[in-house]
Order: structure tokens, then C-alpha cells, then sequence
């Protein structure tokens, strides 16, 4: 009936010494499943945010990546309306290597460096690309109106 | 310890299973506002089965997914008027106890399932042949 050991280890580390703007802590009726605050990066539309998002380790973990989601409303072109994440490490660039901490990182990285060529919310991609400094003002609005704590 | 998919994770997979299309497209479901964050609110369509009074006709269903589901059964409810003994004829509410799929509801049901099962009970022996209320009238 026990939680892998990986599982464990990476939980232990993720509450003693957590990286830097984020916080991950399992459920206690699920240790597989975590809620999660990432703060906006300084210098991006979405500092001074506090996002939330959900994270599932599923059975195959860590063969399979976590399964990762924003709770928190946020206007980015690689996450949808629904708060999924348009991320090469979540799908297809995953590998065993990697751990809860670093895809955390790796998200949080996403807030500094929208990517509008591979987008999840075209319509967001588009704003970007024809008008950044006006998508950057409404990712800005969104943060004050949904991720001030 | 089996992983436990939450609510949202669970939802998030029929969600794209239903997008991608399910099986012969008898049957299809989505969101009924596609930035639900919560996906609590589903709409179903069944398409009447043949050889019963039920052919070509098209229903629309309500689904709705509380905070505890898949553990819970979802809510389920007619749009499109019917008449089926599970379902009320005043309200289209599909009584839980009297459809099997939701009676005796586990994680391993979908809703998929009770969008099937419902199609099948269509066209069981007892309700292929029941008097309908007019093609496209709505509760």
C-alpha cells in the first residue's frame, strides 16, 4: 500500500527546501496529488500573481510526466481556458530525470517566456504576436483581477 | 496504493475523450461553458436508436458533476422532452435509482456510460415501443 519512495523523497524535499516563488503540498487524503501557488515572476506581466494550479502524479510516474493545470484564471498563449499547460516536458520532451521541483521551475519559466508560436490559446497567441504590448496589459489586468491572493 | 485520479484530472480525460468523439456518435458530450474551470456542467446528445419510436430522434441532456465525482454519480437530466420510466415527466430529471449505470455507480463509470446506457434502455423491449411526446419539444 505504500507511496513509491521517489514519491516520498521529492515530497520531503519539495516542503523542507521549496524552490524559490513556488509551494507544492500533497493532499492528505491523496499523496499523489498536490496543490500548488507559483508566484508571477518579476519583470513578467504577471508578477506580484499568485497562481494556483493542481498537479497528479499518475500510477506511471516517473515514467509518465505529473499532470499539471492552472486553477487561476491567466491570460498566456500556452495555457487554455481550462488552465491547461502547453509544456515539450509534459508531454512528449519527458523524462524519468525530471522531478516535481523542476517541472514546477519549468512552468514558472513559461510566465517570463510566452511562447505565441506554440500556442494552446490561439486567440491569446494572437494578441501576442500582432500586439504585445497591449496582450501584455490585458495578461497584467487578468493578474491584478484574479491572482491577487 | 493504485493512484487515485482527482475530480478535475478524471474530468479533464472525458473531456478530451468526448472531443476527440466517442464510438459511433450515438452519443457525444462536452462542456456546456467551454472556460468551466471546474467542469461541473456538461451537455449530453443521444441520438434515438433505430427500429424504436426513438429513430432519428435527437435528445439533449443536462449533466452535472458535484465535487465529489467520479467518486459520486453525476446528475443527470432531459432537456429534450421523453418518455422513459427513469425519467420525470415533469422535469426531465433522470431518477438515479432507477438506472442501473447510476444506481450502482463506481469510479470505473464514465460519462460516457450513462449516456450509453441510457441509449440502450431506449431500445429495450419494454420502452422501444412507448408513446413519445412530439419530436424536438423541450421540458
Amino acid at each position: 500500500m505504500a507511496l513509491p519512495k521517489r514519491i516520498i523523497k521529492e515530497t520531503e524535499r519539495l516542503v523542507a527546501d521549496p524552490a524559490p516563488g513556488i509551494t507544492a503540498a500533497p493532499h492528505e487524503d491523496n499523496l499523489r496529488y498536490f496543490d500548488v501557488t507559483i508566484q508571477g515572476p518579476d519583470g513578467s506581466p504577471f508578477q506580484q500573481g499568485i497562481f494556483k494550479l493542481e498537479l497528479f502524479l499518475p500510477e506511471e510516474y516517473p515514467m509518465a510526466p505529473p499532470k499539471v493545470r492552472f486553477l487561476t484564471k491567466i491570460y498566456h498563449p500556452n495555457i487554455d481556458k481550462l488552465g491547461r499547460i502547453c509544456l515539450d516536458i509534459l508531454k512528449d520532451k519527458w523524462s524519468p530525470a525530471l522531478q516535481i521541483r523542476t517541472v514546477l521551475l519549468s512552468v514558472q519559466a513559461l510566465l517570463s517566456a510566452p511562447n505565441p508560436d506554440d500556442p494552446l490559446a490561439p486567440d491569446v497567441a494572437k494578441h501576442y504576436k500582432e500586439d504585445e504590448k497591449g496582450a501584455m496589459g490585458v495578461s497584467r489586468e487578468w493578474t491584478a483581477l484574479y491572482a491577487s491572493g | 496504493m493504485a493512484a487515485k485520479v482527482p475530480r478535475n484530472f478524471r474530468l479533464l480525460e472525458e473531456l478530451e475523450k468526448g472531443e476527440k468523439g466517442i464510438g459511433d456518435g450515438s452519443c457525444s458530450y462536452g462542456l456546456e461553458d467551454s472556460d468551466d474551470i471546474m467542469m461541473s456542467n456538461w451537455n449530453g446528445t443521444i441520438i434515438g436508436p433505430g427500429h424504436t419510436v426513438h429513430e432519428n430522434r435527437i435528445y439533449s441532456l443536462k449533466i452535472t458533476c458535484g465535487e465529489n465525482y467520479p467518486d459520486a454519480a453525476p446528475a443527470v437530466q432531459f432537456l429534450s422532452r421523453v418518455n422513459l420510466p427513469f425519467v420525470s415527466p415533469q422535469t426531465g430529471t433522470v431518477d438515479p435509482a432507477r438506472l442501473p449505470v447510476l444506481a450502482s455507480w463506481t469510479r470505473a463509470s464514465s460519462l460516457e456510460h450513462v449516456l450509453v446506457e441510457i441509449r440502450k434502455e431506449m431500445a429495450s423491449p419494454a420502452n422501444r415501443k412507448l408513446p413519445q411526446p412530439p419530436e424536438g419539444s423541450m421540458f
